[in-house]
């Protein structure tokens, strides 16, 4: 029985491993876990089966003729080193780069940035939260000073009134969603913000079915409307905030009546939305990936975090501007600096002082200019200027926008390696394939979206000659020359933890207790901070920033006439390598769908289980329609787990300018029945 | 089949121990503060006022996964046969060895149910005192044991225990422990009848229970209550399969096969009914298409008298895991307040 | 099937029998009959009963339930198995891809058929689309059994004149003396000049032409319930019209739970049950409305 945390979503629930006979025989929920508290989602009780997949990697896989073959470790690990160091002796330190993982562990997190900036000598370092939440740290670092989530999810039993912007709680977070149901249910006020009528939109006291990318304008016209009332707090802004007049002038125009008209939904439902938050007395507001996946994400969550401080509800208890991160360990890859710009803990490449430390630590000199994003990667590959990636635990052929270009480029570098637990689509493009241990196959800790940091324990040995990401990546960088010197987890986090002052206080023995430490810890008898900003914002006072709504960079047009969104369903996760091998989770859903309106399908003589067509300007993709109300007429949606119909063949790749996050949520298509 | 008193509980812990002798012994013990069954040995003080853990012991009888064939490349099949360890279980409470009769009496003569289920011998222990969340006395399933335990202690306030036996192979395993009983005298027999009171008296009023199985059974089926209850529910399931897991008489299983090269295996695996893909016809056909009709069809499943088990007993024997473990409030309590007008 | 000497009974019972594909026949694009020749003799599957069914099993594809669609019974060879199978799922697939000669594993008879009793009654059968596989055996036993003169009507509903499966059965029973054949086209292409419409329209015009006491039905989700209605408005009681009913199995022998409708097991207590019994059973038709077989 061996006690860890959940490697699907980034809730962070207690779940309990049985292993016999070197099987995980039984995923069960921990009783006593704080977060999940003897509650698991679908996923997480289906935990089990991938682990003991046949279909798992058990050895280094090598290109040779065009074939990927089994090889030897030590055959595998030359050639990766080789390829390694080729590239960066024709193109210069960045024309390499390290795609990590948010699946994998702290530790593994912090091991490939070390190897990115120590060994490879480039700020080439990123990974997934580029596509969910980059916009999230952009923005709340700019108005708070953290881009974390302010407060725990227990807050949601604390708070007078729940408000939830482009998140599908119940199905993504179902942990977090069930308590907002719950919470609801005892009588707390709940407002969902969603172009899609989701479990949680449709047991709302207020549905806010506005269109697509125009949450900005939705708030605006909430601030004006809480302006012009007087239900703004006074005495918060006045004490906690800047910029209060500049925000209350560039909101001026933003009449409900303006809002409705870009929104699309009625300056009364407006008005009451920013009645029923604003003069609550606390408001827990959590937002996902609807906010960020835009390409005015970090703008919107901009404007959400004007809208908190605007209450009072920054560093209260119950309330809180709290993105809902995607992956197990997103919140933990960004803390350890999987990141082109910081090192663990947001500590600028860019700041002196900081990269002193970090060289002192490693003796070696370290690069000073940011390095490239994924997707600058990506282009930078397309463009021959980086010639060797290195993807752990990854999967953009499947997860990212413009899929197909995505696969070509990676195609074009002299050499692709890809540790992983399967041969995903990303692995079959590989030139080397590393096999990677799974969470239950090591020690570690994941951070979950509440800054909750978690161990990990190994459970059972990994499955043939699979390692964790974190030896894997130790070994390639003794073949270069430069070993990591790393021994074991917990030498890592405590290398990482003296080097993160937002992990300084955090040890492996600290964390042996359930439910771990929430960062900030800084000495070693901090309590963990489970709640930011009480005593004022982390950058001192809560910033006000006008922003403005800019239409999604693709618009329906006569070729195009619908909006697709995306999203994800309960029962899958990621590119669904994990999910899509456990039985009970695969038959759920089997196939890739594509919901419509009845109006838009009847016109199209569409009807549940058609075949139908989904085109945009970049590609298309044949599905199977689900004719249903969840979505408004003029916008179908489709959940992206599925490579065989994968929306990210048609979705848009146009770049939110700030956090660099491109916009999935939103392109224009065709769809026909086939 | 027949009951006799210990003199005092170390004669349990002599049982423990000779049960150890030639199996292995399982017992709730506290772990980190939650109620787990853990295998002792027979050994450290018994746990005799621990709650039940949250996870039972169906799975040591109905394995999450079962594998039932394999075959190899040569296309030989074989049935895999399990070979279980012997074991003994100390201290189930009234709910867990009700729900054992019920899987006793579904399974019947399944042989890989039968394997596993005649390793294992079975000691109950009644609860003197409610636990937090069980209404077992609502469903006539506890809080003393009512059936398939081979032996059953009730602990005297006096330190004197009463060991009832249930089958031969309990009955023997007392004498070989060398554990000597004294006959129930009169007023030992009036003593665990003022125990059975005021454990009764110690559960909490939920008068809506009985309000809420008496609607969901009265006749004809499915009069009484109104689809739009139903239905009203079903949002509220978000299909985690979590009660079906937890339910220790949830049997459930679907039939996967699992390949692994030329050859493979074709296993059992828990399923649920709560799920959409569980009843979905490969045509596209559908017999409970909505969530709402799945929730339904569960709780008539566990709560209608058309399911009464051994003894008459409802699928639902009042464990209350269900309630725990249900993101979306509507564990059986949840439901019966619902259905009884309580919520 | 296989050397299971060393395996207790209890478990080698549970194995499935060997059989190989000794025919096939396309019925239409999507529908196929299968004769297969099991390995040993099994006398249990020779002796099945119409609106019986067994699990067909593929290795790597796992098990699905399927009704006879001939008997020894009703005149196969014994040591054979007929079933004719529509092409829905990953199983059926795999099926469609095996010649013959390929082995599949097969385990059964399963579950009640229909009555074996009421020979000597008038019966009309109905039959919709694929539901004619299962209920030909049903048909072919009763005329074998039925004494000379009762009369019998069949009526059999397709979607077009091309998707008819049993082509050669329904022939036959258009030349047996006192049978009534019935086809109704749902959507008639050219040179359709039968009946045309919905097996519901018909099924009093059967009643009245052999003053049915007795029916059995078989067919999509959709269609049973209404051709029951139909045949209680036309007089036939409750208690003597059989509906072979279908749900996604997955043992065949009321442990798994899949096909359980209300307190009843379609694979243990069924898959035949009396429309007066379904009438206890308020679960057996929801859903009706989702695409047929
Ligand atoms: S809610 Fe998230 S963390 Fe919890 S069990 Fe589900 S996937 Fe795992
Ligand atoms: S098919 Fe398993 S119970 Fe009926």
């Amino acid at each position: 029985m061996t006690p860890t945390t959940c490697p699907f979503c980034a809730v962070g629930c207690g779940l309990v491993l049985d292993v016999a006979a070197k099987r995980v025989v039984a995923v069960t929920p921990d009783p006593v876990h704080p977060v999940s508290r003897g509650q698991l989602c679908a996923k997480g009780w289906n935990a089990g089966p991938f682990l003991a997949s046949p279909e798992r990697l058990r050895q280094p896989l090598l290109r040779r003729n065009g074939r990927l073959q089994p090889a030897a470790w030590s055959t595998a690990l030359a050639a990766a080193a080789e390829a390694l160091a080729a590239a960066r002796a024709e193109g210069g330190a960045d024309a390499v780069g390290v795609i990590a993982s948010a699946r994998a562990t702290n530790e593994d997190a912090f091991a490939a940035m070390k190897f990115a900036r120590a060994v490879l000598g480039t700020n080439n370092v990123d990974h997934c939260a580029r596509v969910c939440h980059a916009p999230s740290v952009a923005g709340l670092r700019r108005t708070l000073g953290s881009g974390a989530m302010t407060n725990p999810i227990a807050d949601l039993d604390e708070a007078d009134c729940l408000f939830v912007v482009g998140a599908d709680v119940t199905e993504n977070h179902t942990i977090i969603g069930g308590r907002i149901l719950a919470a609801h249910e005892r009588g707390i006020p709940l407002v969902v913000v969603d172009p899609r009528r989701t479990r949680l939109a449709r047991a709302a006291d207020l549905h806010v079915q506005l269109r697509l990318g125009t949450d900005i304008a939705l708030v605006n016209g909430m601030l004006h409307a809480i302006f012009a009332h007087g239900w703004e707090d006074g005495a918060y802004l006045a004490a906690r905030c800047e910029n209060v007049a500049a925000l209350q002038a560039s909101v001026a125009d933003w009449t409900p009546d303006a809002a409705a008209r870009v929104t699309g939904v009625t300056a009364a439902t407006i008005v009451a939305a920013a009645r029923l938050y604003a003069t609550s007395r606390r408001g827990w507001l959590a937002y996902g990936l609807g906010v960020t996946q835009h390409v005015s994400g970090t703008e919107t969550v901009i404007a959400l975090s004007n809208l908190a401080l605007v209450t009072g509800n920054v560093g209260v208890i119950g309330g809180g501007v709290n993105p809902l991160r995607g992956q197990n360990n997103v919140q933990g890859a960004c803390d350890m600096g999987a990141l082109p710009d910081v090192y663990s803990g947001y500590q600028a490449v860019a700041d002196e002082n900081a990269r002193r430390r970090f060289e002192t630590a490693w003796g070696v000199a370290l690069p000073t200019a940011p390095g490239r994003t994924s997707l600058a990667m990506q282009h930078a590959a397309h463009d021959g200027e980086l010639k060797a990636l290195v993807v752990i635990g990854q999967d953009p052929a499947v997860t990212d926008p413009g899929g197909r270009f995505v696969a070509r480029v990676l195609e074009r570098l002299d050499c692709l390696i890809v540790a992983e637990l399967f041969l995903t689509e990303t692995a079959k493009l590989a030139d080397i394939v590393l096999p990677a241990a799974s969470f239950a196959e090591k020690d570690g800790t994941f951070t979950s979206t509440e800054r909750r940091v978690q161990r990990v324990r190994r459970a059972l040995a990994p499955p043939g000659e699979a390692r964790a990401d974190w030896q894997i990546l130790d070994a390639l960088a003794a073949r270069l020359g430069r070993p990591l010197g790393f021994r074991d987890a917990a030498g890592i986090f405590a290398e990482m933890a003296a080097l993160t002052p937002s992990y300084a206080g955090m040890s492996y023995a600290r964390l042996e207790a359930r439910g771990g430490l929430c960062w900030p810890c800084p000495t070693p008898t901090h309590p963990g901070t489970p709640r930011l900003h009480v005593e004022g914002c982390v950058r001192g006072r809560g910033r006000l920033i006008p922003v403005v709504h800019t239409p999604p960079a693709e618009l329906p047009d006569a070729d195009y006439p619908l909006q697709l969104t995306t999203f994800r369903l309960h029962h899958q996760y990621g590119s669904g390598s994990m999910t899509r091998r456990a039985p009970l989770l695969e038959r759920e859903n089997p196939r890739g769908l594509v919901w419509m309106h009845a109006s838009d399908a009847a016109r199209r003589r569409i009807a549940t289980g058609a075949a139908v067509r989904v085109r945009s300007r970049r590609g298309e993709v044949t599905t199977r329609a689900v004719v249903s109300d969840d979505v408004p007429p003029g916008v179908v949606a489709m959940p992206y787990h599925f490579a065989e119909a994968s929306p990210n063949l048609v979705t848009n790749d146009a770049l939110d300018p700030i956090a660099r996050m491109p916009e999935l949520k939103v392109c224009a298509v065709a769809v026909e029945a086939c | 089949m027949g009951a006799g008193v210990l003199a005092s509980r170390a004669a349990v812990d002599r049982l423990r121990r000779g049960l150890a002798r030639d199996r292995r012994v399982i017992e709730p013990r506290s772990v980190d503060g939650a109620p787990l069954w853990v295998e002792t040995a027979g050994e450290g003080a018994f746990a005799w006022t621990l709650a039940p853990p949250l996870v039972g012991v169906k799975g040591w009888f109905f394995p999450p996964r079962e594998p039932v064939l394999a075959w190899d490349g040569t296309g030989a099949v074989l049935p895999t046969v399990p070979s279980p360890d012997r074991i003994a279980f100390v201290g189930l409470r009234a709910c867990d060895l009700a729900a054992i009769a019920h899987l006793d009496a579904h399974f019947g003569a399944d042989p890989w149910y039968r394997t596993r289920r005649d390793a294992a011998l079975l000691v109950g222990v009644d609860c003197l005192q409610a636990c937090a969340g069980g209404f077992c006395i609502e469903v006539d399933a506890g809080p003393f044991a009512r059936a398939a335990f081979d032996l059953n202690l009730t602990p005297l306030p006096d330190g004197r225990v009463v060991a009832a036996w249930g089958s031969a192979v309990g009955r023997a395993a007392l004498a070989d422990a060398g554990v000597t009983t004294k006959a129930v005298d009169e007023g030992t027999t009036l003593l665990l009848g003022e125990l059975a009171t005021t454990a009764a008296a110690s559960f909490p009023v939920r008068s809506y229970v009985a309000r809420g199985l008496a609607r969901l059974n009265a006749a004809p089926a499915g009069a009484a209550i109104a689809d739009e209850e139903w239905q009203a529910l079903g949002p509220r399931c978000l299909a985690c399969t979590g009660c079906t897991s937890l339910c220790p008489t949830c049997t459930c299983f679907t039939v996967v096969d699992e390949l692994d090269g030329a050859g493979g295996a074709r296993a059992r695996v828990w399923d649920s009914c709560l799920l959409e893909g569980f009843q979905r016809e490969a045509s596209g056909h559908h017999p409970a298409p909505r969530p709402g009709d799945r929730v339904r069809r569960f709780w008539y499943h566990k709560l209608s008298r058309d399911f009464a088990g051994p003894g008459g007993r409802l699928g639902c024997v009042g464990c209350g895991r269900c309630d725990v473990t249900c993101p979306g409030t509507i564990g059986a309590l949840g439901v019966l307040a619902a259905l009884g007008g309580e919520r | 099937m296989n050397n299971t000497a060393a395996i207790p009974a209890a478990f080698a019972a549970t194995l499935p029998q060997r059989a190989r594909i000794a025919a096939l026949h396309e019925e239409d694009e999507d529908t196929r009959t299968f004769v297969f020749r099991l390995a040993d003799s099994a006398p249990a599957l020779d002796a099945a009963h119409p609106g019986q069914f067994l699990m067909l099993s593929l290795l790597g594809y796992g098990e699905a339930a399927f009704s006879f669609s001939h008997l020894p019974r009703a005149g196969a060879e014994p040591g054979t198995v007929t079933l004719t199978v529509r092409r829905v799922g990953s199983l059926t697939q795999a099926l469609f891809a095996c010649e013959i000669g390929a082995t599949v594993g097969l385990r059964g008879p399963f579950g009640r058929g229909f009555p074996p009793d009421g020979a000597e009654r008038p019966t009309v059968f109905v039959a919709g689309g694929c539901g004619l596989a299962p209920l030909r055996s049903a048909i072919d036993v009763h005329l074998r059994e039925r004494p000379a003169g009762i009369p019998v009507a069949i009526v059999y509903g397709a979607r077009t004149p091309e998707s008819r499966i049993l082509r050669a059965s329904l022939a036959a029973w258009q030349a047996e003396p006192d049978v009534m054949l019935m086809e109704v086209i749902e959507r008639p292409t050219i040179g359709w000049s039968g009946r045309t419409g919905l097996v519901t329209d018909f099924v009093r015009e059967a009643v009245r032409a052999i003053e049915a006491e007795r029916a059995a039905i078989c067919g999509p989700p959709a269609m049973l319930r209404a051709t029951a209605d139909a045949l209680v408005a036309a007089g036939v009681a409750p208690g003597a019209i059989h509906v072979a009913l279908e749900r996604y199995m997955k043992c065949g022998t009321g442990l798994c739970g899949h096909c359980y409708v209300n307190a009843r097991y379609v694979c243990s207590d069924g898959p035949v049950f009396s429309y007066a019994e379904l009438g206890t059973l308020p679960d057996a038709f929801i859903g009706c409305g989702s695409p047929p077989c």
